[in-house]
């Protein structure tokens, strides 16, 4: 059992590249065990929020709490330490290590025995076992995703980004993948999701946050945001 | 037949092993560097000369001295990725080059400062007699160290990258930089850890090249072609690909001089290093990638 429900806050954050800023004042928060999904227009800086959390852009404005300590800015490594990891939407496996190999890279700081960890990734992720000594680069699209957050989950992160997670899986895949982020949420990992399929990753979702141009306008709970006619409207394409 | 294995394969065999050592060097730290490192062939000399140094204290053959060569270009290598390399990690690949091509003219000199610039050798009058098998076939005690060295090396490296956790480290980083630091890998101890193993194998490749014919401070530096020959070949970036490049390299060079047709060698013997830039041109334009599918630029 877990003593402490942990919390992810980011206020007001500024960032971008050099003068560029993508975001301009975004806030959100998460707790262990929920999924909180960010949808909107391609443009509205939905991976720079990710990539900036995770201390790959300079944030200039604003701060990042992990729990009560301020992990604005940090460097990856220690971001990845406090229990945060990332899962790009593109180049996210080792293509020529194998499978077993890159969820080995996922635990490279850990120095306990990580070998519990690798049967619960095996457990969400059935299909990867008999492929275990193959090398990741030749599965299918929606293996390699397996693969990718299979080694997020490794380090036994607290919260855990994902980019996309279904980005160019076939129908049938995605319906997977949403189940397996179902799955961990359950094991008491915080889910970030940025999804194109807007309108089924709200229904998974705790809450819904809706970014545009690098503010978000309106976070609300995924129920409430597929009841929103104007969301509706402007981004989940037209009526359900 | 006999006088084409005794006197060009097996010579081939051998010039191809101190290739692939050098060779598997220029190919990880493509890899995982991302640049040519051009100052890699002077690695393989201060390794010759630390041995010679050791030779001439200790009067033990050159192969006892490895160890301590190889401690020396390993030490060489990391304090010359401190100061000449590291701060310009995040530059363009043009400035780690010619920042490379920098060092190894001053290793040269360096060299030439402590040794002199004179020819060496590690052992002056000494000639074994050959190890004959087989009826006519013949080797020599040296050839057979240097063959037998390198695939223990080979073998070593092989299971450092494949089994160990900074070994897979460094193969992951050689597949994406990105992805590796956003994993938590400790890039910068991987890349301690390249300089490690390829100053090592420089090291040994320049005690053997040294052993084989003899020591002066340009004898890396003439390497640097078929090295890189070996590298592309293999398909830059897979240290694999790099061993077997090698092989090819050295065996062409040395039975382009066999008499293949007539009594006259099919190539002049100081064409040599031509066969090397030759097959190099011919891969770059046939397949940029290499045999076996390296990096393309």
């Amino acid at each position: 059992m877990r003593k402490k429900i942990h919390k992810l806050v980011v206020e007001n954050i500024v960032s971008g590249y050099g003068d560029m800023n993508i975001l301009k004042g975004v806030s959100i928060n998460i707790s262990q065990e929920e999924i909180v999904v960010i949808i909107g227009p391609n443009g509205a800086g939905k991976s720079t929020l990710m990539k900036s959390i995770f201390g790959l852009i300079p944030i200039t404005e604003g701060n990042i709490y992990f729990d009560e300590e301020e992990i604005t800015n940090l460097d990856t490594q220690s971001i990845v330490r406090k229990g945060i990891s990332y899962v790009p939407q593109v180049k996210n496996i080792f293509p020529n290590l194998t499978v077993q190999e890159n969820l080995e890279m996922g635990a490279y700081l850990r120095t306990d025995n990580y070998s519990e960890t690798l049967e619960e990734v095996f457990k969400l992720y059935p299909d990867l076992v008999e492929k275990r000594n193959q090398v990741a680069g030749q599965l299918s699209g929606g293996q390699q995703q397996m693969v990718a957050i299979g080694r997020a989950l490794m380090i036994q992160p607290e919260f855990i980004l994902l980019d996309e997670p279904t980005a160019g899986l076939s129908p049938k895949m995605y319906n997977e993948t949403f189940e397996s982020i179902q799955k961990i949420k359950t094991l008491g990992v915080g889910v970030i999701m940025v999804e194109q399929n807007a309108k089924k990753a709200l229904k998974i979702s705790d809450r819904g946050c809706v970014l545009v141009s690098g503010e978000n306008k309106l976070t609300a709970s995924g129920q409430s945001l597929l009841m929103n006619e104007n969301i509706t409207k402007l981004f989940l394409g037209g009526n359900k | 037949m006999i006088d084409f294995i005794n006197l060009y394969f097996l010579p081939g065999l051998v010039l191809g092993s101190i290739y692939a050592l050098g060779a598997m060097g220029v190919s990880l730290l493509f890899g995982i560097l991302r640049f040519a490192h051009f100052a890699h062939g002077d690695l393989m000399s201060f390794g010759a000369y630390i041995a010679l140094s050791m030779v001439g204290i200790f009067h033990v053959s050159p192969f006892f001295a490895i160890p301590a060569s190889i401690v020396g270009s390993s030490l060489l290598a990391i304090l010359i990725d401190k100061i000449c390399y590291k701060p310009f990690r995040k530059s363009q690949t043009v400035v780690l080059v010619i920042s490379s091509l920098g060092v190894s003219l001053m290793l040269r000199s360096l060299i030439q400062l402590t040794w002199g610039v004179s020819l060496e050798v590690y052992e002056v009058g000494v000639i074994k007699d050959p190890i004959t098998f087989g009826g006519n076939f013949r080797i020599s005690e040296n050839h057979i160290i240097i063959i037998l060295g390198t695939l223990s090396l080979i073998y070593l490296t092989h299971i450092f990258l494949a089994k160990t956790k900074l070994g897979k480290a460094m193969r992951a980083m050689s597949d994406d930089q990105d992805l590796a630091l956003i994993t938590g890998i400790n890039t910068e101890r991987a890349i301690q850890a390249t300089w490690i193993v390829g100053g090592s194998l420089a090291a040994v490749a320049g005690v053997f090249l040294g052993s084989d014919t003899q020591l002066n401070p340009r004898m890396g530096w003439d390497q640097l072609l078929p090295l890189f020959a070996s590298a592309i070949l293999g398909g830059i970036g897979r240290p694999y690909g790099a061993i077997a490049g090698a092989m090819v390299i050295g065996i062409a060079e040395e039975i382009s001089s066999f008499p293949f047709f007539g009594t006259e060698p099919l190539l002049s013997p100081a064409y040599k290093t031509g066969v090397a830039f030759f097959i190099m041109v011919i891969m770059l334009i046939v397949r940029p990638t290499g045999l076996f599918k390296g990096r393309s630029f």
